[in-house]
């Protein structure tokens, strides 16, 4: 099969993975913002989440790029508009997941965290990245 | 204060120089060979592979170093000097030093 032909399937591994980033994104934010001190019972929640972060959200986060790039190419969406805007969104996105790692690793180590509000942006980044994709407005 | 375990602490600073050296190393192949390539003798491809693959390791690259930022708690002013060391060839190698000192004083029962 052809790399075109294989777009649409692509495209549905992509979306897969990209929810699973975003929803271990969100759930990362909502977990920081009630566990900062270093209480045991958080300690062993934050190497449970840790886990899940290294397991699942991580490499999610991977496969939403590589693919992203490859659909990017194969659709010839190289250099659109809405794309480099969307692009800049998910960085940001990667960006808070990057930060919510080392707050959960620390956590995880037993020392506290400062609380960070991501959500906003986190929300905001989401509707954006949706917009652009399905109205692709420029 | 925080427990972490030797190997534990190895295995990260180990993960923040491979980062590092695949950043500078692919940074440098995009200059000093893609590039001129492209221009001198219009030949894109290399480019065109070298760019994707650069852009991926810059991307782990500045996950890793945003992650250590917020385990260790740095300044903004060193994430920023880290992330900015990204754009000059093998500064991230430089910047994986300073950070393995960091986090062997962050964790000093750790230390390898």
């Amino acid at each position: 099969m052809s790399a075109a032909g294989l777009y649409p399937l692509l495209k549905a591994f992509h979306v897969a993975a990209a929810l699973l980033f975003v929803a271990g994104v969100i759930a990362a934010g909502v977990f920081l913002r009630f566990h900062v001190e270093a209480s045991a019972r958080n300690v062993a929640n934050a190497e449970a989440f840790r886990r899940w972060d290294r397991r699942v959200t991580l490499p999610a986060m991977l496969v939403v790029w590589v693919l992203g790039v490859e659909l990017a190419v194969t659709g010839h969406w190289i250099g659109a508009r809405w794309l480099i805007v969307k692009v800049c969104l998910v960085i940001l996105l990667s960006a808070v997941h990057g930060v919510q790692s080392g707050q959960v690793r620390r956590l995880s180590r037993g020392a506290a965290v400062r609380a960070v509000g991501t959500t906003r942006w986190v929300l905001g980044a989401i509707l954006g990245i949706a917009i652009l994709v399905v109205v692709k407005p420029f | 204060m925080a427990q972490i375990r030797k190997t534990e602490l190895a295995a990260q600073i180990h993960r923040m120089e491979i980062a590092s050296v695949a950043e500078g190393t692919t940074l440098l192949l995009l200059l000093a060979v893609a590039v001129p390539l492209k221009y001198a003798l219009t030949l894109p491809v290399a480019v065109q592979i070298m760019g994707p693959v650069h852009g991926t390791a810059f991307l782990i690259y500045i996950s890793v170093v945003l992650q250590t930022a917020a385990e260790a708690e740095w300044t903004r002013v060193e994430t920023v000097r880290a992330i900015a060391l990204a754009f000059i060839p093998f500064g991230a190698s430089v910047n994986a030093r300073a950070t393995a000192r960091k986090l062997a004083e962050l964790y000093p029962g750790a230390a390898r």
